[in-house]
């Protein structure tokens, strides 16, 4: 059930916006027809979490078809013209230099970079942003990126861990947990994957597959004679939708309401001084 | 006799703290060439630390001197190689002959006791370290080094080094009891240690970083925490590679409830229950979250507090029992 405004949605309008067999239209439906209810304040708070939840998906594709390589904190590797490696193997943005510059580049000269696969999922997540919000809120919000697993991340993107839910949806971070894993190669504990709404999952380092096929890549990483397989967890790791959703509306208005300010004092200025004298 | 020994610090492990890793080298480098026998001496002498080994091994495989060595440093190369080529072989955490496991126990302690003071000499000695330390807790379950472990993690945090895999191996001993060893860095006058205690404590309720509690108060509050639920504790598996606020453990509500131990992989009462103690879980089970938390501290409060009136309390039907604690009758 989804519920706006208090409200409970029940007309097609919102499923009609969306073309037929489009991530939207099955995150709608999956909520409509759930046993749990979706709450928003506002229309605009559930077309922007569908909106950036479609380019957490674009995003972690993106990143598949990329350079970008599979490293441990301790050999992970950078651009250095936007980032700084720190001790701990995260990287730093270097002073002076533009967020979205920085997350964009990532992606441009993806083969200079490698780290490990939840760093992979904070980057999907900044990307998604990125392509949504405009470059001046993005770098405003985000003033300093420390990409390092889920260690130094930014308030702002409001990550929180839902357990127990009674859905997850296309776009969801999941994670499978590798209880048996050999303790000589710690990295495959487990994989953070992006849902990517069409049964399949991206994980860095592993790739894109299905849920077998992330749980058979983690299973051959198992110490000796171990008894446990690999599993997806009943979880997901999920930006905060409706507080940048709320920041993003907050920003256009504003922006909306600078440039009716300057239109007026434009227009203003002219009727006072006529171009004619 | 035996203790004067041990305490002789080797000449190898002299010459490195006193005069660095290269000296180490030069100077052992000269001594195999114009005395083998002694050069093996050294090595194999009982009161060798780690580190020395670790920084010679490329001059030991240059004069072929692996052959020379005793079991304890041909076995601590061999799981050496074996975790920084990434091997096949699983020498450290396959299931092998209970003697020869002994023997790779008491290296991998061996590795660890007299290496972890020099931890940061290069990054492969540190995951060298970090690996033997996981090995230890995942793999022997020996809790011994848990104390060690956490100066390491600490001390490396001080620095700015990589410590999430030690955290990680860290919460994988499975040991409640063991996050007093954290608790106690809520008391360093270091500030990085307190925001690093805060953060891997994170999923003890008086545990909030924006809270300006008094640090001794949340030292004593986290203690208490940890006393009146280690024994219901639960390992949940979560880890800061999964999410920014993992909560590695768990309260097994029921457990707590009826005042039994809990099994720390699965949360389940450990004990088999009467008919009467499955007929109250059966009621416990059917109330809201909250009701379940109060009830279960409670009960353990009681049971803690007055034996004889928890036996009569526990008998009561639930309501009645969820009156009594909502006004925390017998305990106040």
């Amino acid at each position: 059930m989804i519920k706006i405004a208090g409200e409970i949605i029940v007309d097609d309008n919102i499923i009609n916006k969306y073309p037929q067999g489009s991530i939207e239209r099955k995150i709608i439906n999956k909520m409509l027809s759930s046993s749990a209810t979706y709450r928003y304040d506002s229309l605009y708070q559930l077309e922007f979490e569908l909106n950036l939840r479609k380019n957490i998906i674009n995003a972690a594709i993106e990143l598949h078809k990329s350079k970008f390589s599979f490293e441990t904190f301790r050999e992970s590797r950078c651009n250095t013209d936007y980032w700084t490696r720190t001790n701990e193997g995260g990287f730093q943005l270097k002073q002076g230099v533009l967020p979205s510059d920085a997350i964009r580049d990532i992606y441009i000269n993806s083969s200079k970079y490698g780290t490990e696969c939840a760093t992979a999922m904070v980057i999907v997540f900044y990307k998604a942003l990125l392509n949504i919000f405009p470059q001046k809120l993005f770098n405003t919000m985000f003033a300093n990126i420390h990409l390092m697993n889920w260690a130094y991340i930014d308030r702002d993107l409001g990550i929180g861990l839902y357990r127990n839910e009674a859905d997850y949806f296309p776009g969801d971070c999941r994670y499978f947990k590798n209880p048996d894993v050999n303790p000589k190669t710690p990295e495959w504990q487990g994989e953070n994957v992006i849902d990517l709404g069409n049964s399949t999952y991206y994980g860095h380092g592993i790739g894109i597959g299905t849920a077998d096929e992330i749980i058979n890549a983690l299973n051959k990483n198992r110490k000796a004679r171990a008894t446990e397989s690999a599993y997806l967890l009943n979880s997901a790791t999920r930006p905060n939708f409706k507080y940048l959703a709320d920041r993003y509306q907050k920003f256009i208005s504003t922006l909306q309401r600078e440039d009716y300010r300057m239109a007026w004092k434009y227009y203003r200025n002219r009727d006072m001084n006529p171009v004619y004298l | 006799m035996v203790n004067d020994c041990l305490n002789i610090i080797n000449p190898l492990d002299k010459i490195r703290l006193h005069m660095g890793v290269k000296e180490l080298k030069n100077f052992f480098h000269e001594l195999v060439e114009n005395n083998t026998k002694k050069a093996i001496k050294l090595l194999n002498d009982e009161n060798l630390h780690f580190p020395s080994l670790f920084i010679l091994k490329s001059t030991i495989e240059e004069f072929s001197l692996l052959s020379s060595l005793n079991s304890r440093n041909r076995i601590a190369l061999e799981i050496t190689d074996e975790i920084l080529t990434n091997s096949a072989n699983n020498k450290a955490s396959e299931s092998l002959p209970s003697d020869y496991i002994q023997t790779i126990h008491s290296v991998l302690k061996w590795i660890l006791d007299t290496g972890f003071a020099d931890d940061g000499i290069n990054n492969k000695y540190d995951k060298l370290l970090d690996i033997a330390a996981t090995l230890i807790t995942k793999i022997y379950k020996d809790k011994t080094f848990l104390p060690t472990m956490v100066d390491m993690i600490f001390n490396r945090h001080r620095r700015g080094f990589f410590i999430h895999d030690l955290v990680w191996a860290f919460f994988e001993c499975r040991d409640p009891e063991s996050l007093v060893l954290i608790a106690n860095r809520l008391q360093s006058s270091h500030p990085k240690d307190f925001e690093l205690a805060c953060k891997l404590l994170g999923f003890i309720p008086c545990i909030d970083m924006d809270d300006k509690t008094d640090k001794e108060e949340k030292y004593l509050s986290c203690l208490n925490w940890i006393e009146d639920n280690s024994l219901f504790l639960y390992f949940t598996g979560e880890s800061f590679q999964q999410t920014p606020h993992p909560k590695p453990y768990a309260i097994a509500w029921e457990a707590k409830y009826l005042c039994k131990i809990a099994s720390t992989d699965t949360g389940e009462i450990l004990k088999s229950l009467t008919k009467e103690e499955y007929k109250l879980l059966d009621e416990f089970r059917k109330l809201d979250d909250d009701t379940k938390t109060l009830l279960s501290n409670f009960s353990f409060r009681l049971h803690r507090k007055n034996m004889e009136y928890w036996n009569d309390w526990i008998q009561y039907p639930i309501e009645k029992q969820i009156q009594i604690a909502i006004r925390g009758e017998y305990i106040d």
